[in-house]
């Protein structure tokens, strides 16, 4: 996890912000109700240039995790700073479900370009929660979110149905392919993976503000409001991800 | 005495939405409508209680039923979403109603030949409201009427005023001030979405809470001669107390506007020519900015990769948080315009007007509304949307044709 200060609107971001908002030396812990654990504060460098604030649930010498999630179970986070401020919050590991199938499909007359298709099975308990990631073998660095990433089960509980997703990317991605016909599509010849996540509803419910609120980012009419947050004392996320994991080759 | 009567009969329908993909239909549940039958009496009368002394008085007993076919999904409190029973009601069955009475009163007593004080005392119920949905892009009003949920919204007004004419009356003067309260106001509670509103009743998202405004109007006109004209000021402050918006805390209404002043002034220079002009200023807008910004990275912060390492994520969200809603202004709003009218003589039935008008005559750049730019990584700037620099914003020329109809 990362640990960060916010700050003020107006404020230029620069080098300083970037050195001055990472919170470090915090004691950080998380319980699953019988054992609790300690997170390693780790050094990082992002873009070259070193990063506080980052804790992992390692060990330091092997990079083993030091707590393995169980579905079902309830983990809570407890944070108290050197300064002796107190954050906490705690999330519920879900079941994974995992996806029926997963397909390529050339969109209209597109001729490669296309998106990225998935069947579903809703278990039939209301209160299923989904993110989807994908990531495009030799392309991607990282798993990207497309806009509108998470989605509920309130109206299609315990149904199956196709759906698709567009191609995500790093955000305000100036790379060419973002930026050219082929942006938000897949492509012949993309090995795709999708990790498929089921989530619990406080990660639901901030991924669909905070993509809410950044796709509203400068409208006129949009009342603004804060991203609902499942953080005591705080603002931000403690998630929880069931991830099920599946390739597409798009031919 | 005056006394009257009316009735509506209301169907509203706020939402509607239908939802398939491929073969797949979701239930989205049944159009959401609701029926309301509106009515009212009044009565209303004028006494003269001495020669100094007037009253006006009324009353108006209003009736307003919410009635079936309705569903009432009942939700459970302690899960956003999950509903856990569903009333219906059967077509025509009285769902909730609500009978009240409206008295007011007005009292102006004649001080001497050129001034007087009016007092006066309104209470009122409002059974149709609205709501607006501010989460989205482009904001739904709905409609909605009062029911079980949403009781009426009720007002009630005191107000005292001084008139006084001048010069023979040749001027009007007047100084007025008031006080307003508001009860059972209603909004979508913080963050709701269209989609809340779809298999569940409107009012389900609505938080309720009360508002109140005060204020003075400062008012003189001059009716007579070739110069005429009015000038207005009012001074007000508006403001409303959700218990579930804005932490509880009291914050500005949208359109709590501090100062108001219009100024209109005409010159009949002949019986062909005719000068106007009109200088209008307003306080800003509240509106609600940021006050806040923080990092979020997309996805999980670090992941173990394929190699035994560690893969941090640097596709970072800049979120923002917010604290008073309406906290802050907009530039307040101001504008000169000037218009020049030749008549022409009658003609049979008609007669003529040329209008040449200039609107915003110095060119000010009211802002239409304010949005955020995001300059690379490196800061936010405010901006404002406004019309292109111009010396006279607009040029307008009309041709009245007008039908005498006294001919």
């Amino acid at each position: 996890m990362i640990l960060s200060k916010s700050e003020a609107y107006f404020n230029p971001i620069g080098q300083n912000s970037i050195n001055n908002l990472p919170i470090r030396g915090a004691i950080v812990t998380i319980s699953n109700g019988t054992d609790t654990i300690q997170l390693t504060e780790i050094d990082t460098s992002l873009n070259g240039v070193s990063v506080g604030g980052f804790y992992v649930a390692l060990d330091s010498l092997t990079f083993l995790p030091t707590m393995i999630g169980i579905p079902g179970t309830q983990y809570t986070l407890n944070i108290i700073t050197a300064d002796g401020r107190q954050v906490s919050s705690s999330a519920v590991l879900h079941e994974p479900v995992a996806l029926d199938s997963v397909w390529f499909k050339v969109q209209d007359n597109l001729d490669s370009l296309g998106f990225a298709w998935a069947k579903l099975s809703d278990p039939d308990t209301l209160g299923n929660y989904y993110r989807w990631f994908a990531k495009r073998l030799n392309k991607d660095d990282l798993y990207y979110t497309p806009f509108g990433s998470v989605f509920e089960d309130k109206f299609i509980n315990g149904q199956s149905f196709d759906f698709a997703y567009n191609r995500g990317t790093v955000q305000n991605s100036e790379a060419e392919e973002d930026e050219n016909e082929e942006a938000g599509f897949y492509k012949k010849g993309d090995t795709i993976v999708v990790k498929f996540c089921s989530i619990d509803r406080g990660t639901y419910e901030f991924w669909r503000d905070a993509e809410n609120q950044l796709a509203n980012n400068g409208s006129p009419f949009a009342v603004p409001s804060n991203v609902k947050s499942n953080i005591n004392g705080g603002r931000g996320l403690f998630a929880t991800y069931s991830v099920a994991y599946d390739t597409i080759i798009a031919r | 005495m005056k006394f009257g009567g009316n009735y509506i009969y209301h169907r509203f329908t706020p939402t509607n939405a239908y939802a398939r993909s491929g073969d797949v239909v979701f239930d989205l549940g049944d159009i959401t409508r609701f029926y309301a039958h509106d009515a009212a009496l009044y009565v209303n009368d004028e006494w003269d209680i001495t020669e100094k002394l007037r009253v006006n008085g009324g009353l108006r007993m209003t009736y307003f039923a919410h009635i079936g076919p309705f569903s009432r999904y009942v939700e459970d409190p302690s899960f956003e979403g999950r509903f856990i029973d569903t009333i219906d009601y059967a077509s025509g069955k009285k769902v909730k109603d609500y009978y009240n009475l409206e008295p007011r009163v007005s009292v102006r007593y004649e001080l001497n030949k050129f001034s007087s004080i009016k007092a006066s005392y309104t209470q009122n119920y409002q059974y149709i409201h609205i709501a607006s949905f501010g989460s989205v892009s482009l904001p739904t009003d709905v409609w909605v009427p009062s029911t079980d949920r949403v009781k009426p919204q009720y007002g009630v007004q005191y107000a005292l005023g001084y008139f006084r004419n001048f010069k023979d009356n040749l001027f009007e003067t007047a100084v007025e001030v008031y006080y307003k309260e508001m009860k059972n106001q209603i909004d979508y509670r913080e963050g709701a979405t269209p989609d809340q509103d779809v298999r569940n009743n409107p009012d389900n998202n609505f938080v309720f809470g009360e508002g109140w405004s005060y204020g003075a109007e400062f008012f003189v006109k001059k009716s007579k001669g070739n110069f005429s004209g009015w000038v207005g000021y009012t001074l007000a402050w508006t403001e409303r107390n959700f218990p579930d918006l804005n932490f509880g805390r009291d914050f500005p209404a949208k359109y709590d506007r501090r100062h108001d002043v219009s100024v209109v002034l005409t010159y009949e220079r002949s019986k062909k020519w005719l000068f106007g002009m009109t200088w209008v200023y307003a306080t800003g807008d509240a509106l609600t900015l940021p006050t806040e910004r923080y990092f979020m990275s997309a996805g999980p912060p670090v992941s173990v990769n394929g190699s035994g390492g560690l893969d941090v994520n640097n596709n970072f969200y800049i979120l923002s948080g917010y604290d008073n809603r309406n906290d802050f202004r907009q530039k307040a709003y101001h504008r000169l315009d000037f218009s020049a009218t030749l008549r022409s003589q009658k003609v049979k039935k008609f007669k003529s007007e040329w209008v040449f008008a200039v609107y915003n005559m110095y060119g000010r750049q009211n802002p239409y509304f304010i949005y955020f730019d995001v300059q690379g990584i490196a800061r936010t700037a405010i901006r404002e949307c406004k019309p292109s620099r111009s010396p006279c914003s607009v040029l307008s020329l009309q041709l009245l044709i007008i039908l005498n109809s006294d001919q």
